[in-house]
């Protein structure tokens, strides 16, 4: 049966083993977890103290489709992959930190994909964006549900947000089978 | 079976320093010496063709999966349609965990893939299944 709803409690270790996975696997850094905030207002944003982000969507072609975006400050960007690289970078916009910065995205949203997929899903991989500028915000336009994890490691910090939205078709589905919403 | 780590050469073809210099590091943690790089499909393609020339192949060649100009698996199409180069011996390096496209990759030739992230035990552990000193299913 084809799940239709994810919930914090759903999101939260699958979230956090990405990131863990991630950040000991590529940095030798051990996440810690900090708090989780939930939001679905719109424009829903409970992104903050962000100089970078990598976006992807998570895009299929029912149910649910949404965004994973990873975000860090300036300070922990240049901690983390000027060790990285063994050199001091000092522009966000250098192509190392850009790339750098929209595969780490790429590596917690393929785990993330995964995992949801596992409990039904059909999430299709995209490629990634990176979006600078400091002290950005990451707004979310339409109705649903954004949940934020945030953690600390050696380097500095860094947050998830997991934006999911009831696509139109589930919508309809929903409708011509006389369920109410 | 057994090979000497110093005179294996490979190349790494991915668009991204943060993955070259993953696998390079990874690579030189290992023992191993003999590292060229290149920024995508189609320069990673003239290179495997040069060193073929030369006589003396890469023992590996880590392919990213998407890149500009030319994908890994239209390298690696290239590479199997071309007489010289279709022993090419290519380990896929993607973030992409679903069953489906992995098959599709294996299906297009390539021996072996890694899933990013992965660390320097991970790689050797590689390297030894594709270089057949590892049994399989020891790597995830």
């Amino acid at each position: 049966m084809m799940a239709y709803e994810i919930t914090m409690a759903d999101l939260q270790p699958i979230v956090m083993g990405a990131v863990s996975e991630v950040l000991s696997t590529m940095f030798m850094q051990q996440p810690r977890f900090l708090r989780s905030t939930e939001a679905d207002q719109v424009p829903a944003s409970i992104t903050k103290n962000r100089s970078i982000s990598g976006l992807i969507a998570l895009i299929q072609t029912m149910t649910l489709e949404g965004t994973v975006s990873v975000g860090f400050t300036s300070e922990t960007t240049f901690n983390l992959l000027g060790q990285f690289y063994g050199e001091s970078i000092t522009r966000l916009d250098d192509p190392k930190i850009l790339g750098g910065i929209g595969e780490l995205t790429n590596m917690i949203h393929g785990i993330i994909k995964q995992k949801l997929n596992e409990k039904g899903f059909q999430f299709e991989m995209t490629l990634p964006i990176v979006v600078v500028g400091t002290n950005h915000q990451c707004f979310n336009c339409v109705a649903g549900k954004s949940c934020s994890f945030e953690f600390e490691i050696d380097s500095g910090f860094l947050s998830v947000e997991v934006f999911l939205h009831r696509a139109e078709k589930y919508r309809l589905e929903k409708q011509s089978a006389g369920v109410n919403q | 079976m057994s090979f000497n780590k110093e005179e294996m050469e490979f190349l790494i073809c991915d668009d991204l320093p943060l993955i070259r210099q993953l696998l390079a590091s990874s690579l030189r943690a290992n023992g191993y010496k003999k590292i060229e790089e290149a920024e995508d499909g189609k320069s990673g393609l003239e290179k495997i063709a040069k060193k073929a020339e030369s006589g003396k192949p890469y023992t590996i060649v880590f392919m990213d999966w998407m890149m500009p100009v030319m994908t890994g698996l239209d390298v690696i199409k290239a590479c199997r349609s071309d007489p010289k180069l279709k022993d090419t011996l290519f380990i896929m390096v993607t973030a992409e965990r679903d069953q489906k496209n992995i098959v599709q990759a294996l299906s297009s030739g390539v021996k072996d893939y890694i899933i990013k992230p992965f660390n320097a035990a991970i790689l050797n552990q590689k390297i030894e299944r594709v270089m057949g000193i590892a049994p399989k299913g020891v790597t995830k």
